[in-house]
């Protein structure tokens, strides 16, 4: 077990506040997809959150800002290559496929919400293509989190890293 | 303490499924043919509905749309009797 000395700060508290809220506000829309009153809270929750994210990309910590991981395609190929050939690159911060994961969720989720708030309105309220839109953006929202979970579990082994527990603390190993 | 939280959990689940029971209840199927999904949305037409979307949910048939007064509405209709069985406002 490493000293906390041997760690370092890579996540400031409010991403990781912002990280779990969303966890949370993701679960309840889903469970209480038939609860109009808990699950149209949950995504106006949803929306200022990834509100808060956004604006946080830009002046927040410094591995929570999007100039940190935010990369091009070459960037995320060389990162899943590093992976398969048993060398995987070191990103102190969110690495290339990680930082494109956080982008296609960030903008999912934006979907789903800003489809789901615009449902309530009386211009959209039974207008089939945005139902349409809101459950299918839900779905991607599923799938990329499926995803995710894999990619977290495969980079935290070949790390020999627990990223699940650093996002809780905060800190990863110097 | 374990049987507490046991009993608490089961009547937590038991709450929770509770709307969904009732709701179960009022277009629970009667003898006779069903009314088409034209049918009742001609019908709440004339009752002066703005019909956006019809459905059927829990048995019964349900309209997504307006009512008289501007407001947001799901109307629940018993397929067969054609009676409104529950108007849900949404504020």
């Amino acid at each position: 077990m490493r000293a906390a000395a041997d760690t370092l700060r890579v996540w400031d508290p409010l991403v990781r506040l912002f990280h779990w809220s969303l966890v949370a506000t993701m679960a309840t829309a889903y469970l209480a997809d038939d609860q109009a009153a808990i699950h149209n809270a949950a995504g106006y929750v949803a929306l200022a959150l990834i509100g808060f994210r956004l604006l946080w990309g830009f002046v927040g910590g410094r591995h929570a800002r999007f100039s940190d991981f935010v990369r091009g395609p070459g960037a995320v190929l060389a990162y899943v290559r590093s992976l398969a050939s048993g060398h995987p690159e070191r990103h102190i911060g969110h690495n290339p496929a990680g930082g494109a994961m956080i982008l296609l969720l960030l903008a999912a989720v934006f979907v789903t919400a800003g489809s789901g708030a615009l449902m309530v309105t009386d211009r959209f309220w039974g207008v089939g293509w945005i139902e349409t839109l809101h459950e299918g953006a839900a779905d991607a929202v599923l799938g990329l989190v499926v995803v995710h979970l894999l990619g977290v579990v495969v980079s935290s082994l070949l790390h020999r890293e627990n990223l699940v527990r650093a996002m809780i603390t905060g800190r990863k190993h110097g | 303490m374990i049987r507490k939280f046991a009993a608490a959990t089961v009547a937590a689940t038991l709450l929770a499924l509770a709307p969904a029971a009732m709701a179960a209840d009022l277009c629970a199927p009667t003898e006779g043919p069903r009314k088409t999904m034209e049918e009742v949305a001609a019908m709440l037409e004339g009752q002066g509905y703005d019909v956006r979307k019809m459905d059927t949910e829990d048995g019964c048939i349900e309209m997504k749309g307006m009512d008289k007064d501007g407001k947001r509405v799901e109307v629940y209709v018993h397929p067969v009797t054609a009676e409104v069985v529950k108007v849900k406002t949404q504020g």
